[in-house]
């Protein structure tokens, strides 16, 4: 996100909380979030898919929530609803459909009014192209709607399958360049300049993992209130967009439904949180991007200070980076009387790794743990498994998958094991060692404070180690610039 | 079960059970998840006793301090689904 973007998201929300009926003005939210993802979405060298990239964005999320979502009519037991025309049941779906169809028309029409690359970072196909697409995603929804709700839970596997496809085929490389050959070859273009990077999906990772929490928690049966429109601005949310946080839907959705929730505090909030994170983001990330490693600088140490310079500024850079961008999420939220999850609270001041993973990037390590340490962890605590085989499964199969959502690459599925691999030796530290160190330590309080201080040290140089995985691409270069830290 | 015995038998069996420390000061308000007092680990085999001994399903997705972060707040849980 861009400094202008920012700008520009901060006076449109700004400029909707003046609008005092409710119901226009989450029109209004409804009509952001299905415009920005286009805004924000890059250039695709494949012919038009600057368009149809944040367009899918949107079918999915439609396709979703028609999966979820109550179906009026459908059982035998409902018939009472039936008496209503059709028209009538889907009221308020027809009219949040038309104001995104009508977003997503204006965006097409652009192209006429030689506004290219403002709105649209290439030129959008010509109006008469969206015509078939549009007919499949409205066809699709109402024939979702249509079917009995026993067949929810189908509908509900294929739908996650479908996104998990989604997402390994954009995160992994030599899928990712099929993709775009398979793309290109469709619209006409040289298969022989294909590129892994074509598959540029904005913001992708976060909407498949807001898309992907409802749709597991719906199949375990569990009911959602919320309309179309309403999971949409929780999908696309356009502050929360390109960096999280991955919210709930429950959560977002009692929020947004939630009349005159605005309080005199919010805007000294948002003016804080905005300035903070501008801070955070533009000034210290960027000035720290001078001096921090990077594939680039790597090769070029001999001495290993500058090395542990380089890195410790990277630290960082990363955290300073992502909690910025964080800021103005939740700041803007704010603005827009919504509360944002927080997604950072002092990780690097925190005593052991536990603790840090509990306190960086907070709403991707929940959601890791909702939907896969917990359900694993359980099925192993019931076949009986050793605990401390079950922490070494669980910390190794949830942190490796945080590794490789990130991209599926050599090093970050090693920054995700060092991690694992840290999170586990200090589960039996603390489940042996510490259990009977403690009361000695909470007997002579000076200790335990140089015992937290050598801890909270100790800690940040793990995670600070394992950043050099995060941020060089190759295997090679890692380990070398390793050797370079400790020469 | 009434909800001061839940509260009661549940600090009984998180402490001796889950944190293994009888000596540790533990009331129907302390934080038990956003504390790191219990952690993700222990936290699937607190679902695991509640489920066994109360008869109620604690989903995956609702270990989490949203869902309840104090001894109070599990048993009205629990006192809630047990109807």
């Amino acid at each position: 996100m861009e400094l202008p973007y920012i700008f520009v998201l901060i006076a449109l929300f700004f400029a909707l909380r003046l609008v005092t009926n409710e119901t226009l003005r989450e029109r209004g939210y409804l009509a952001l979030s299905a415009a920005f993802p286009f805004i924000f979405q890059p250039t695709v060298p494949i012919r038009n898919f600057t368009f149809w990239f944040p367009f899918a964005t949107i079918a999915l999320t439609f396709v979703v929530w028609a999966i979820f979502a109550e179906r009026p009519g459908t059982d035998e037991t409902d018939r009472e609803a039936l008496r209503f025309p059709w028209f009538a049941r889907n009221r308020v779906l027809i009219v949040e459909a038309a104001t995104v169809a009508a977003v997503v028309a204006l965006i097409s029409l652009s192209r006429y009014a030689g506004f290219d690359g403002r709105i649209l970072a290439s030129r959008p196909p010509r109006i008469e192209r969206l015509a078939i697409p549009l007919a499949v995603v409205v066809t699709a929804v109402a024939l979702i709607r249509r079917t009995r709700e026993s067949a929810r839970n189908a509908q509900l596997s294929g739908a996650i399958a479908l996104i998990l496809i989604l997402l390994i085929f954009q995160k992994t490389a030599p899928l990712a360049q099929l993709a775009s050959q398979f793309l290109r070859f469709g619209t006409g273009q040289s298969i022989q300049e294909a590129f892994a990077t074509d598959i540029r999906w904005f913001g992708f990772s976060y909407i498949a993992f807001r898309l992907l929490s409802v749709a597991i928690e719906a199949r375990k049966g569990r009911k959602f209130a919320g309309t179309a429109g309403q999971f949409l601005i929780y999908v696309c949310f356009p502050p929360t967009l390109s960096a999280g946080p991955i919210d709930r839907f429950d959560r977002f959705q009692k929020e947004l439904a939630t009349p005159n929730r605005f309080n005199d505090n919010d805007l000294i909030f948002a003016a804080e949180r905005i300035a903070l994170g501008l801070v955070k983001k533009f000034i210290l990330a960027d000035a720290l991007s001078f001096i921090s490693l990077s594939a680039q600088n790597a090769p070029q140490f001999r001495a290993a200070g500058w090395a542990w310079l380089a890195l410790y500024a990277y630290a960082f850079q990363i955290y300073l980076d992502f909690a910025g961008y964080s800021d103005i999420a939740i700041g803007i939220g704010r603005l827009a009387g919504l509360t944002i999850p927080e997604n950072f609270n002092a990780p690097y001041l925190k005593r052991n790794i536990a603790l840090f993973w509990n306190n960086w990037h907070m709403t991707l390590t929940g959601w890791i743990r909702n939907y896969c340490f917990n359900p694993l962890t359980r099925a192993l605590r019931k076949r009986k498994a050793a605990p401390w085989l079950i922490i070494l499964i669980g910390q190794l199969v949830t942190m490796g998958l945080i590794g490789l959502w990130h991209g599926v690459t050599v090093n970050f599925l090693i920054w995700g094991l060092w991690n694992a691999l840290g999170l586990f030796i200090h589960q039996l530290y603390a489940d042996h060692i510490l259990k009977k160190i403690r009361p000695a330590l909470s007997a002579r309080p000076w200790l335990e404070k140089i015992y937290t201080a050598a801890a909270t040290v100790l800690t940040f140089q793990f995670v600070a180690l394992s950043w050099i995985f995060f941020a060089l691409p190759r295997f090679d270069l890692a380990l070398t610039f390793l050797r370079r830290l400790f020469s | 079960m009434n909800l001061q015995e839940t509260i009661d038998l549940l600090i009984e069996r998180i402490r001796d059970d889950i944190l293994e420390t009888p000596d540790r000061k533990l009331n129907e308000n302390t934080p038990l998840i956003s504390s790191g007092l219990i952690d993700s680990f222990h936290l699937v085999d607190v679902a695991l006793f509640v489920e066994e001994l109360f008869n109620v399903k604690i989903e995956d997705y609702e270990l989490n301090a949203d869902t309840f972060d104090t001894v109070e707040q599990l048993a009205e849980l629990i006192q809630k689904r047990r109807g």
